[in-house]
């Protein structure tokens, strides 16, 4: 008797230890790997896209916001240290500065993405169109990346490195890296034409990448001093077109979230796009009325500032990639600084922005043409002005500053007059620790 | 998914207990008797009758407690022949007296009890599996029996251990009335979690702190569930040496709860009811200038215009009441007993519109099946519901005290007629304090379900199992409401609505074997098996932008929303041998292996070892004829062991992971931050201690003393990459740091009269931690806004920013126009080390008295040298914010315009001393015996908490921290102090 209950008893206990069984490995039902990421076609379709939609809202969040502060586009409305600092600029400017390090930081993090996509795009079976469209795509991002870097930083990285070593090249040599990318991007969806599928699933008719990748060319070239080849590819950009980043309830325009959202403004625009005495615009130029809507006040550092339009203003409106006008004042700049300057080339291109009012994104001057003086450094001036006006807040402050030969920073913290703060940024202290080739900071 | 079905981790003790379970031989079935135990327990020097100890015959589940005037009574149906009648209890020495059963059944045995300071004698668990006998161990560990626990005024189970054990430092986080509270025994082990693991009656319990909306630097450690007064006992182990078979999850210690159980006898009823009273301890000093700067930005402009002054504290702070109520209903007839209690807790916190309510069920049958194997069935439900303000935060900006750090208090802070709030932060958005006690709706609730099933089979004389099948689920929702149109940063309104369901089980079957191997020997060997599954799901959605009136969060114009999954497993397997010499020299030793699913596979299996010994040597004859009479007892122990810790990697961080996402309807993947490593492994903690439990004068003065060291090694560091790797950082088992400690207990009997009784008890423990390694690296502890540092030499934690520049005699130097100016290192750096949150010491002394019917009682808490940082004063000295006692004396010219704000980027200013003694209980209380029939026992009791503090704090307490459960440490950020609370309260046994 005693026996049969022993085994009834056990047999319970056997039946609940083993009922519950002992799994010991489980798949992340939150995330992918980076391996499952790339094996599969919809994984780096993905992936793709989230490597655009990391530029185009944290990305574009320090592109434009860094340099902003610096030369004075923008002006401080908040207490968190890292905006005091970037207005206080000068040699006290940490290289621990969050905008600092986080231009640098998701700059790279695009870099390795893209570097990522290239490498893997070829080890899967995708349609010609397809992976043409993908590797250019990624070269697109990779050269955009760098040339951000290259914009703010004296030497830039090129190519990640996991192993805390990666190498430092000149900016020069960043920007003559960008335009590689992209010409090797270029000749890539000529020699094989980008895929249905690839315009559905990543770029939906928003992005034009062949036009894209020509203006960035035109940028890039234009800053490494390659003027003719910078006057050939913004020529062939189709002015027509625009290429946008389109944003939702849960990817909000990165800039809009820093000047509008729950009401607490990072920052606000300064009057007259920030520009000194003699290169303020003129006070019917169309630009202001697009960019700023007026306000009578000062920030706690006495800059007057205004309220943000453009681009800006709505939170989910789209930024575009680059402005068409770029391409007329690259146009004008290039033929101004090549070695034999054509006044009468970039007059003319310059009267196509100063009097444009069939903007294609309705960034119309609405101006009379150039009335000044027919010399080089007159029209320069008047491309500085237009410049600051005409792309305001694209992140290109800082290198049109320098080029333009703008008056150098002393280096004196908390100086406001002072058209910019910085030359270049520190590298960052993260990049410091860890990294031995990490080159000595500019001076200022 | 079944496919591990029959793990060997599993299928071991299946197989080891199959093995046992038949080849268990039929008892003999012989004739049997009736016997009826009975007998007096008296207390020797006292000549008192002692309840509560419990009488059994070993070996035997057959025994009963002694009643409230010292007898016992039982019954059991034996073979006659020789057994042991054993006499324990945790204050007093063990007895044993053997006795001869034959033809008569009535067997009356009195026992003289001596007092045992120490409870050398006890029975402890923790550690061991099966009941061992204190005197068996070389690890010290402590326990905190039921009295200890009740009348303390602590609502909250680890709040109620606060100074009652050494090598647990106790803090209360926040001063909400569930507010968090982290128990850290013998130091930080970890960069990940650093609480302990708790166990309730063998189910291993959640206790984590989830932060599903943003109260403000202060989330329930879910330990907020149980209710203390259905504790019987809780033990505490603190560290490797005796932690070991709790494999990788015991690098924290373990602290092992154990509630009431029911007593063979009639249906005993106790009832208790409290009302409780808290309030603020002390106001912070305020702006109390009769003017205002007309442009507070600029030093120079020194012109002001009259102004009315607000003490703002007055907005959000209010006196809170409560009540508790608990009745519970034990007894039991020889073959099943049983514990029922309900209880119910509402508290109002000191914070406008804050209060806690608890409920909660217990049901615990303990049923003899057969006289071999025991069922016992435990079943708790807890119904957990805070309503809460927001306060601080480090992430979040809309708390009640951030707004009043950041007010101009000379704007009224009142509603107008219309009922909308003014606006007092005046440079940034932040909230009106009053706005939020009076509009913001934050809250948790949680329902859990702890439950059990365990199975004891005593299946030979010597050899045992016993099963548990342990489970704890809850689901904790959360829910966070600003309605539009506020003074907050989120002036559009702000909705989230979180939830969390967490299951998790263990499944644990062990096998006991005793024998003695001779005349002197004894020998118990343990075999172990433990599988556990924790499955956590998060959901959660908040918006902006929302209507009026609606409180949800589907509703707003901006929309986040977040879902994750994790699931864990941990197996392991254990063997544990000790030896007994004679009842004075004991050996043991275990090995535990163990894997977890948050390791890759070739870090999976871990193996930790412990050994231990202990030798009393007042036992021998030397002693006993020497210096015995004076000095009862000495035992040296030591012990050694390994432990474990998988807190540090978050579920899943072995892989380089990509984040889910969408743009403009388009499904996207993100590259994470983190780099992935496969490499990673569990911490690992070894741990040496020694020390003696010494006992003098007949039992009158004990002392306790354990020295320890620890070294934790394979530290999980998530270890910065330079930013051209594309990644943020990886996690590298690459990092170190250690604990050296010593603890002392003492107890004392100073006085013992009939009438009178004083015991006094005192502890202290000093720590030293250091990190010792981390890669050559220092970084900033997250939340605690870049203040708290993991630096390679320095504690854990400290603080490292900006300091004063000093001249050679250390004077602060000025600059032309008066100001301070900040430091600089040799090498140029601006930041150096200013401060360390983790204290010298920590201790504490308590004082019971008790005279006739009266029982008082004193506990002093004392924390010493360490530093807490006040980030509030940083705020409120700022002239561009004003509300600070310092801006007024700025605006009273007693010092430069702008002080404050100079000082504002000077850190080391606002590191203060926290050092404090507090007098943490005071109780009071009166007993009457049997004032009527059928009642047992009534007790008064009036107990006041945290009543004074002796210390130099500016700020309200320096007992706070906004880190919460975390390393983060002496962190005071808008944080709601400790209340000062007092206690009224009835218990009736009948």
């Amino acid at each position: 008797m005693k026996k049969y209950i022993n085994i009834k008893i056990l047999l319970v206990l056997v039946l609940m230890v083993t009922g519950v069984a002992c799994e010991t490995n489980f798949d992340n039902p939150n995330a992918p790997t980076d391996q499952q990421t790339y094996s599969s076609r919809e994984g780096i379709l993905a992936a793709t896209v989230g490597m655009q939609q990391l530029y185009s809202t944290t990305g574009l969040r320090w592109i434009i916001e860094t340099p902003a502060v610096t030369t004075r586009e923008a002006a401080i409305t908040t207490t968190f240290q890292n905006m005091i600092e970037l207005e206080d600029g000068g040699t006290e400017l940490p290289n621990f500065n969050s905008n600092v390090e986080g231009l640098w930081r998701t700059m790279l993090r695009v870099i390795k993405v893209a570097e990522d996509i290239e490498a893997n795009v070829p080890n899967l079976e995708l349609e010609a169109g397809t992976e043409s469209g993908l590797v250019a795509y990624a070269k697109l991002y990779k050269a955009m990346a760098i040339g951000s870097l290259s914009q703010n930083y004296t030497d830039v990285v090129i190519q990640t490195n996991q192993e805390n070593n990666a190498n430092f090249v000149p900016r020069m040599e960043g920007f003559a890296a960008a335009i590689s990318l992209l010409n090797e991007a270029a000749s890539l969806i000529s020699s094989t034409p980008v895929s249905a599928e690839f315009n559905s699933a990543i770029t939906q008719g928003n992005i034009d990448l062949k036009n894209t990748i020509q203006a960035m060319l035109a940028r890039y070239n234009l800053f490494a001093g390659n003027y003719d080849a910078a006057i050939t590819a913004a020529k062939s950009v189709d002015q027509s077109s625009t290429s946008m980043f389109l944003y939702d309830s849960q990817n909000l325009n990165p800039i809009w979230s820093r000047v509008y959202q729950n009401a607490a403004p990072n920052f606000k625009p300064r009057d007259n796009f920030g520009l000194p005495e003699g290169l303020k615009p003129e006070e019917n130029d169309g630009r202001k009325e697009f960019y700023l809507i007026p306000l009578d006040t000062v920030n706690q550092n006495g800059l007057p500032i205004e309220n943000l339009a453009g681009f800006f203003d709505v939170s989910t409106e789209p930024i575009p990639v680059y402005l068409p006008d770029e391409m007329d004042l690259i146009i004008a700049e290039a033929n101004l600084r090549k070695s034999s300057p054509d006044i009468a080339a970039a007059t003319e291109a310059l009267n196509r922005v100063l009097t444009d009012d069939t903007d294609p994104l309705e960034v119309d001057a609405e101006l009379d043409g150039y009335s000044g003086p027919a010399e080089v450094d007159a029209l320069l001036d008047e491309i500085y002005t237009n410049r600051r006006a005409e792309l305001f807040l694209t992140g290109m402050s800082l290198e049109d500053s320098r080029r333009f030969n703008r008056p150098e920073p002393s280096g004196a913290a908390r100086n406001y007059d002072e058209e910019r703060n910085r030359n270049f940024y520190p590298f960052p202290e993260s990049e410091r620790n860890s990294n031995p080739n990490t080159p000595a900071d500019p001076a200022i | 998914m079944r496919k591990n079905f029959f793990k060997k981790a599993t299928i071991v003790p299946i197989l080891l207990f199959l093995l046992f379970f038949l080849g268990q031989n039929n008892r003999l079935l012989a004739q049997t008797n009736d016997y009826v135990f009975t007998g007096t327990v008296t207390d020797r020097a006292s000549n008192m009758p002692v309840p509560g100890v419990s009488v059994f015959l070993e070996n035997t589940n057959r025994g009963a407690s002694t009643d409230f005037d010292g007898n016992y009574r039982f019954t059991a149906n034996l073979d006659p022949g020789q057994y042991t009648l054993v006499l324990n209890s945790v204050a007093h020495k063990t007895q044993k007296i053997t006795i001869t059963l034959g033809s008569e059944t009535q067997v009356q045995n009195d026992f003289q009890v001596v007092e045992d300071l120490l409870s050398l004698d006890e029975v402890v668990v923790t550690g061991n599996v099966v009941g061992i006998n204190k005197r068996a161990l070389g690890n010290n560990i402590s326990s905190v029996n039921a009295e200890n626990l009740a009348n303390t005024g602590a609502v909250q189970v680890d709040q109620a251990l606060q100074g009652k054990i050494t090598g647990a430092l106790v803090t209360q986080n926040s001063g909400d009335p569930a507010g968090g509270i982290s128990v850290l025994l013998r130091g930080a082990s970890s960069l990940g979690g650093n609480q302990p693991l708790y166990i309730l009656d063998g189910v291993i319990l959640n206790n984590a702190s989830n932060e599903l909306v943003d109260i403000g630097g202060n989330s329930q450690n879910r330990l907020a569930d149980i209710n203390p007064d259905d504790i019987e006992k809780i033990e505490v182990i603190k560290g490797a040496a005796a932690s070991a078979i709790y494999g990788s999850r015991a690098n924290n210690g373990v602290v092992q709860i154990f509630t009431k159980k029911g007593k063979t006898g009639p249906a005993q009823f106790n009832f208790s009811s409290s009302v409780k009273m808290s309030e603020l301890r002390k106001k912070i000093d305020y702006n109390t200038a009769p003017v205002a700067w007309v442009d507070p930005f600029d030093r120079n402009n020194l012109e002001t215009v009259p102004v009315e002054r607000y003490d703002l504290q007055e907005e959000f702070f209010d006196t809170g009441y409560g009540i508790e109520n608990a009745l519970s209903v034990n007894g039991g007839s020889e073959d099943m007993r049983y514990y029922v209690s309900g209880a119910y807790l509402n508290n109002e916190g000191i914070i406008k519109n804050t209060d806690f309510e608890r409920i909660n069920f217990k049901t615990n049958l303990v049923l003899d099946a057969f006289d071999w194997l025991k069922v016992t069935g435990d079943f708790n439900y807890a119904r957990s519901v805070s309503n809460d303000i927001p306060n601080g935060g480090i992430n979040s900006a809309y708390g009640a005290i951030t707004g009043f750090l950041f007010s101009e208090n000379s704007i009224n802070p009142a509603p107008n007629e219309s009922g909308v709030y003014p606006v007092t932060s005046l440079l940034v958005p932040r909230t009106n304090p009053a706005e939020a006690v009076e509009r913001f709706e934050f809250g948790n609730k949680t329902n859990r379900f702890i439950t059990s099933f365990k199975l004891d089979a005593e299946i030979t004389d010597n050899l045992s199992a016993s099963y548990i099948f342990g489970m704890d689920y809850y689901n904790q929702s959360a829910t966070a409401f600003i309605p539009v149109g506020n003074t907050s940063p989120n002036a559009d309104g702000f909705a989230r609505r979180s939830d969390l369901n967490n299951f998790q089980y263990n499944s644990d079957l062990n096998l006991t074997y005793q024998a003695n191997l001779n005349d002197d020997i004894t020998s118990t060997t343990t075999v172990g098996g433990t599988y556990q599954f924790q499955e956590a799901e998060r959901i959660g959605i908040q918006a902006t932008g929302l209507p009026p009136v609606v409180e949800t969060a589907s509703n707003g114009s901006i929309l986040e929303q977040g879902e994750t999954r994790v699931p864990f497993s941990l197996w392991g397997g254990f063997i544990q041998q000790s030896f007994g010499f004679m009842d004075k020299l004991y050996v043991n030793g275990a090995i535990r292996t163990d894997g977890s699913s948050a390791f890759g596979k070739d870090e999976r299996d871990q193996l930790y070892g412990k050994a231990g010994i202990s030798y009393i040597i007042s036992e021998e004859d030397f002693w006993q004829n020497g210096i015995g009479d004076v000095f009862n007892t000495l035992k040296l122990r030591a012990a050694w062991g390994q432990s474990g810790g998988l807190n540090a990697l978050p579920a899943f961080s072995r892989f380089t992971n990509f984040a889910p996402s969408s743009i403009n309807g388009q499904s996207s993947l993100l590259l994470g931050t983190q780099l992935g490593n496969v490499d990673a492994a569990p911490e690992r903690q070894t741990e040496t201690e020694f020390g003696f439990d010494a006992g003098l004068f007949e039992g009158r003065l004990g002392m306790e003393f354990t020295y320890y060291m620890q070294d934790v090694t394979d530290l999980l560091l998530n270890r910065e990459l330079a930013p051209s790797s594309g990644f943020s950082s990886r996690f590298e088992s690459v990092g170190k740091l250690e604990n050296r400690g010593v603890e002392i207990l003492l107890r004392a009997i100073p006085v013992r009269t009939d009438d009178f009784t004083w015991n006094l008890t005192a502890t202290y423990t000093s720590n030293e931690n250091k990190v010792t390694n981390v890669a050559g690296q220092q970084f900033a502890l997250a939340g605690s806004f870049a203040t708290n540092y993991v630096i390679e030499g320095e504690s854990l934690g400290v603080f490292y920013r900006q300091f004063y520049a000093r001249d050679e005699n250390g004077n602060i130097v000025l600059d032309n126009a008066g100001y301070p100016v900040r430091g600089t290192t040799e090498d140029g750096s601006s930041s150096k080390v200013i401060g360390d949150p983790n204290p010298e010491w920590y201790g504490s002394l308590i004082n019971e008295l008790s005279y006739k019917n009266f029982n008082f009682r004193l506990q002093f808490d004392a924390v010493q040298g360490f530093d807490v940082f006040n980030w509030n004063r940083r705020l409120l000295d700022n002239v561009i914010f004003g509300g600070g006692s310092n801006v007024g004396e700025e605006l009273l010219g007693n010092r430069p315009k702008g002080y404050g704000g100079a000082q504002a980027g000077i850190f080391e200013e606002f590191v203060e001393d926290g050092s404090f003694v507090k007098l943490r209980e005071l109780s009071l209380s009166y007993s009457i015996n049997e004032p009527w029939e059928y009642i047992d026992k009534i007790k008064l009791s009036l107990v006041g908490r945290n009543l004074i503090s002796w210390d130099d704090y500016s700020g309200w307490d320096p007992e706070i921290n906004t880190g919460g459960q975390s390393n983060v440490r002496g962190f005071d950020f808008a944080a709601v102090p400790i209340p000062r609370t007092y206690q009224f309260g009835v218990n009736v046994s009948f």
